[in-house]
């Protein structure tokens, strides 16, 4: 007899057999969400629509056309207006006909299709597009080895994430992660222009933690399913943590807790008020660098691989003494502390890729001209 | 007693009336609606089971064991005042044997109103909705959308201790929730991943419902 059925003999008629199932089979029932929220949406459509692309890899077929899925908060109201078919059980097993579909769906099985499949991805773009959907999160699933998350949607200010679902070995360690990261800061942050209010004068939104957060969250989950649960505002302790990502059953996969933080120069005006107060680089750096005690308490409490600090800075100048002051406190406690710069404007970002060499490093002075 | 803490008829028909309504209502929003009798007594049963997971007060602690899967009689008069007032509707119904009806539950014309006022009125509803959303998700996307006979593999109602026609008693003052120490159990076993106690503790006991029904 197993350890698990041992300790269940007295729960009435429960099946032993396939409690230790559920044990055994471990994170496949577990949510990384709430039911009917996006980001349980995009965790399991990304696991369904992966697991689809594997079936047909495994039986040498290629994907007849794209398979399109849409997150909207009501699929049954926004379906029956748009005349879709209802599918309870869409997504339900990968060995069923995806090609061609396009659908809205709410939970993690089941959706709203549009009666006619689609063949190629200009017509999909564009029932997206009568639909009035193009600010939703959409997944599609392109062939058999590429899947594309558009996060907030096709005419979304945020660049699409791609998965390469391959069936060679990846290995899911914290280098791993850190490539992720810096995709992430490439793809979406450096230049992001949602997470700005007022770029000119480098306010930012409201709360810009919060809005970095859920938008790597999304990038992140698009990235792991499957593989890791990755979670956001995670209890640990006495605190929360920011985002965990704990691997499902690859043993050489790596854990890591993320603490997220944000440095500006000026707080966001509150409601009704217009002159934001400054932020002195030194309460920005003592900001950022608390975020260090954070997620190396949380990943002792709880056995992570890895521990990351992630500030996103958004003052002027890439400033290195907000680098150097996180790498001093993230040294003495083994955190991995990453400064991810966000740029104000395109101007800005390509000043600082691509400076001109500075006049001393090139000799002398240039001749006047003659 | 069980009478001293159980609430009067006319409140938990009131109740009941709630939570039938919040259940149809999430499942349409998912896509999930109309949904079968049979469908909707599992939902409200293993609601009331696993309610102490939400925070919910359950509306009964008790079912008659009759039949593959748990039914409420007086519940069901609920449902069907409910589909003659408006605010549910029934969109379809399944005839069976021995002139048997089964009739596919969806929201009514005044059901979407009268569903936001109770969200936006009342704390417990939300906790109610919250508990009935995974529910929903859990089941439907899985056994439930095919079979709803749990009976014989739900921990509380198919206890070999409670022979059929007998009372299966899962109220607070019972220790005998079995579908809560599975839960529970479950939880426990998978720690190290972290579960979240509330929503993981409904979808694993829903996983195992899954799992035993495929052994049957």
């Amino acid at each position: 007899m197993s350890t698990a059925n041992s300790q269940v003999t007295s729960m009435g008629g429960a099946r032993l057999a396939a409690v230790d199932d559920v044990i055994a089979m471990g994170a496949s029932a577990l949510s990384v969400a709430d039911a009917g929220t996006k980001e349980a949406f995009l965790d399991a459509w990304t696991r369904n629509l992966t697991e689809h692309a594997r079936h047909l890899r495994a039986k040498s077929e290629e994907l007849a056309a794209p398979v399109v899925l849409v997150h909207v908060d009501n699929c049954a109201d926004i379906g029956s207006n748009l005349s879709w078919v209802r599918r309870p059980m869409l997504g339900g097993a990968p060995t069923d006909s995806l090609a061609g579909i396009l659908a809205i769906g709410t939970a993690e099985v089941g959706a709203f299709i549009k009666p006619d499949r689609l063949q190629d991805t200009e017509s999909i773009t564009q029932a997206i597009e009568q639909a009035g959907l193009g600010g939703r999160l959409t997944l599609a699933l392109m062939s058999t080895s590429q899947l594309i998350i558009w996060p907030h949607g096709l005419d979304g200010d945020m660049e699409p994430s791609q998965r390469d679902l391959s069936d060679a070995p990846v290995v899911m360690d914290l280098d791993a992660l850190d490539r992720n990261l810096l995709q992430f800061y490439e793809k979406v942050a450096r230049q992001s222009r949602t997470w700005w209010k007022d770029r000119d004068q480098r306010i930012t939104v409201e709360n810009p933690e919060a809005t970095v957060q859920e938008d790597l969250w999304l990038f992140l989950l698009g990235a792991y399913s499957g593989r890791a649960l990755v979670k956001c505002e995670t209890v640990i302790g006495h605190g929360r943590a920011d985002i965990t990502v704990r691997p499902i059953s690859q043993p050489m996969d790596a854990s890591a807790v993320l603490e997220l933080k944000t440095t500006r120069d000026v707080r966001t005006p509150k409601q009704g008020t217009v002159t934001p107060s400054a932020i002195s680089l030194k309460e920005n750096i003592e900001w950022a660098r608390s975020g260090v005690q954070q997620t190396a308490a949380y990943r002792d409490d709880e056995s992570f691989d890895g521990a990351y600090l992630c500030v996103y800075d958004f003052c002027a100048g890439n400033r290195q003494e907000i680098e150097d002051g996180i790498q001093e406190a993230a040294k003495a406690h083994n955190v991995r502390a990453r400064r991810y710069w966000i740029t104000a404007s395109h101007k800005e970002h390509r000043e600082d890729r691509y400076p001109f060499p500075s006049p001393n490093t090139e000799g002398s002075a240039p001749e006047a001209a003659e | 007693m069980s009478g001293a803490t159980e609430s009067p008829p006319l409140a938990s028909a009131g109740m009941w009336k709630a939570w039938v309504l919040l259940c149809i209502s999430e499942a349409h929003r998912m896509g999930m609606a109309p949904v079968a009798t049979s469908q909707l007594h599992v939902i409200l049963y293993l609601a009331n089971t696993l309610a102490d997971l939400f925070g919910v007060t359950r509306v009964r602690g008790r079912v008659l064991k009759r039949g593959a899967y748990p039914f409420f009689p007086d519940v069901q008069r609920e449902i069907d005042r409910l589909a003659f007032s408006g605010v549910l509707k029934i969109e379809h119904v399944d005839f069976g044997a021995k002139n048997h009806l089964a009739a596919h539950y969806a929201v009514g014309p005044y059901g979407a109103q009268i569903f936001e006022q109770l969200l936006d009125r009342s704390p417990e509803a939300q906790r109610t909705a919250r508990l009935l959303r995974e529910l929903v998700c859990a089941c439907f996307g899985r056994f439930l959308a095919a079979r709803a006979d749990i009976g014989s593999i739900d921990a509380n109602y198919g206890d070999a201790n409670v022979l059929e026609g007998e009372v299966v008693d899962f109220s607070e003052w019972s220790t005998e929730n079995n579908n809560m120490k599975l839960a529970r159990h479950l939880i426990d076993r998978l720690r190290a991943l972290r579960p979240d106690a509330q929503r993981d503790g409904v979808r694993l006991y829903c996983d195992y419902l899954d799992k035993a029904m495929a052994l049957i």
